[in-house]
């Protein structure tokens, strides 16, 4: 039986969480209407004169347009590849069972566990000596093979949880392993590759120690490295600032909230893959 | 940005193939069709994880490779490299900042990690079955710290602990009339940076285990409660005995993904202090920047490097053997 008292200290608790968790958000939103040339943050009073002049600037002066361009080919490329790659590869190793596919398996768990400040020296030299430095290639590479081997692993799950009646019914129709693949495994495993998109698209749109490293020219940069380069180029205007930060997370915000379930489910992978 | 935080490893490795389903179906000339079947199947499997293979192989295994040959040579990145054998790695233990950064990474563990774990289950056990109305709306409110980039969050919080400002914790502290007009830079002191570190951390992932124990708690019996206290048990030992031991899933999977956040803890660092003020939130991952492309020291840049995914390993498979001897 739960009482009023529970209740209301629940709710109480939520709330004072919830302010907790958007407290920030809201002096980052309130900064960046200030007027372009304020010179200080913005606390949630919103009594200032509001304008979005600063989104303009960062837009614009502030090159946000084109960072958040070269965010956006860099994240879509290496979503797009490695779900492609990924998906053939699970299929592969679940269903068609080559000798040694598991050992791919393996390797790609413990591939994308690595970090990324492991991985970055030796992925500087490595396009180096290709001559693939300061490119879209050498930002979009080393994280599809990452998210291949997350995805390779979270499908190969996915995979082995579909009934073999799927394949057998295939089988005997003369269904080829392509159009089974794509025509009957794939809608069958939508929910897990929704979420491994979610995924890879969080960790790419967020991604800075690697276009850090491999990319020093400033009309490629992604949006985090715009944004950690923004104030020594322009000076003090938080308001730019916080336009440009706002600009630069809305994306994957929007997404997020569109797609909840997909986001939630990846996160609490753990909990449910064991 | 971290790739380990979603998935885990299952442990669910050595499925045997069940390849006699088909033969099932027809008999013995059905067997014999699958035989040349799965022969064919292997064959084209190969063709299917080829991509995946080279992907892997090109831009995972040779790096990683390269990587280890790079920490035991003295190279400075631009001319020819000697042999170093393990001076790399020992100086990494003799230099007290190379050292110290796998110390801070420790210490950031228990923000990052522990201190949310146990916050989000203590809350989430005070809350228990209570749903209140809305709950989707707080559900999303209390996981956007996870999906709002990580340089956007520095930044913010480098705003809400600066000295002064009208966002800062201490201007609104004097808006109130219970500060001075300047207060301390958490960020910018010896002694709080690296706390200061911390309690955005706690920021970052409290909402994520505390919706993934509530959902967990959710799940329990009323009845185990009830009778429990039947029987005279009071709210801590129903802690103890009851809710955290039938979260063990959960509570593994938050420290597992928390703990991956933790040892790669680069951006949010590198961003709020960019290791600073001097070395005191100097961690792993600044270091290898610096050692690398600025001091021209790749070989000890390398070694750190594989120290660190050594102790990320270590530490991820430590936590999950340890958390699943608990559940026998």
């Amino acid at each position: 039986m739960l009482s009023r008292q529970e209740r209301f200290l629940t709710l109480a608790i939520f709330v004072l969480i919830a302010i907790i968790t958007l407290y920030p958000l809201a002096v980052l939103v309130s900064t960046s209407l200030e007027p372009v040339n304020s010179t200080t943050t913005s606390s949630i009073s919103f009594s200032h004169p509001l304008s979005v002049a600063a989104y303009g600037y960062a837009w614009h002066t502030g090159n946000f347009s084109t960072y958040m361009i070269n965010t956006a080919i860099v994240t879509v490329s290496v979503m797009a590849i490695s779900a492609v790659v990924a998906i053939l590869a699970a299929y592969g190793i679940e269903r068609l069972r080559p000798p040694g596919g598991r050992i791919v398996l393996y390797i790609s768990a413990l591939g994308f566990m690595l970090p990324v400040e492991t991985l970055v020296i030796a992925w500087y030299y490595q396009f180096e000596s290709l001559g693939w430095l300061n490119s879209y290639w050498a930002m979009i590479l080393p994280q599809v093979a990452q998210s291949v081997a997350f995805g390779t692993f979270w499908l190969a799950t996915a995979f082995r949880g579909l009934p073999r009646s799927l394949t057998e019914a295939a089988i005997i129709d003369g269904t080829s392993r392509w159009a089974l693949l794509w025509r009957v495994l794939v809608p069958s495993v939508a929910p897990a590759i929704r979420t491994m998109m979610a995924l890879v698209f969080l960790w790419t749109w967020n991604s800075f120690l690697l276009p850090l490293v491999v990319e020093a020219n400033s009309s490629r940069y992604t949006v985090t490295v715009g944004l950690s380069t923004f104030q020594g180029a322009h000076g003090n205007s938080y308001s730019a600032l916080a336009a440009g930060s706002v600009l630069a997370a809305l994306p994957v915000v929007l997404v997020f909230l569109y797609s909840q379930r997909s986001f939630i489910a990846g996160m609490f992978a753990g909990a449910s893959v064991e | 940005m971290s790739f380990a935080e979603g998935a885990v490893p299952s442990d669910n490795v050595g499925v045997a193939a069940s390849g006699r389903d088909l033969g099932r179906t027809q008999g013995r000339a059905g067997r014999q069709r699958s035989v040349a079947w799965r022969r064919r199947d292997r064959a084209a499997g190969y063709l299917y994880i080829l991509p995946a293979v080279v992907f892997l192989a090109m831009f995972i295994v040779y790096p990683l490779v390269k990587d280890i040959q790079y920490s035991f040579e003295n190279w400075d990145g631009v001319g020819p490299a000697t042999y170093a054998g393990f001076s790399n790695y020992a100086q990494l233990w003799r230099d007290p900042v190379e050292s110290s950064s796998l110390a801070h990474i420790g210490e950031l563990f228990i923000f990052f990690a522990l201190i949310p774990v146990a916050v989000g289950l203590l809350v989430a056990s005070l809350i228990g079955r209570v749903q209140p109305r809305g709950s989707v709306v707080f559900r999303a409110i209390f996981f956007l710290p996870q999906v709002i980039v990580t340089v956007v969050i520095a930044i913010v919080w480098t705003w809400l602990l600066a000295p002064s400002g009208a966002g800062s914790f201490n201007g609104l502290l004097h808006a109130v009339g219970l500060g001075p007009a300047v207060g301390p830079s958490w960020l910018g002191d010896f002694n709080t940076s690296l706390i200061a570190l911390g309690l955005i951390a706690v920021w970052i992932d409290f909402g994520l285990c505390f919706l993934l124990f509530l959902s967990g708690v959710q799940k329990i019996s009323p009845e185990l409660y009830n009778s429990a206290r039947l029987d005279g048990a009071g709210l801590i030992r129903e802690f103890f005995y009851i809710t955290v031991p039938l979260l063990r899933r959960e509570i593994a999977a938050a420290i597992v993904i928390t703990t991956v956040m933790a040892l790669q803890g680069f951006t949010l660092v590198y961003t709020a202090t960019g290791g600073g003020p001097g070395t005191s939130t100097t961690i792993p991952g600044i270091l290898i920047l610096r050692d690398a492309f600025d001091l021209g020291q790749v070989g000890t840049a390398a070694a750190l490097a594989i120290t660190l995914a050594v102790l990320v390993f270590a530490v991820t498979f430590g936590i999950r053997a340890l958390l699943e001897r608990k559940a026998e």
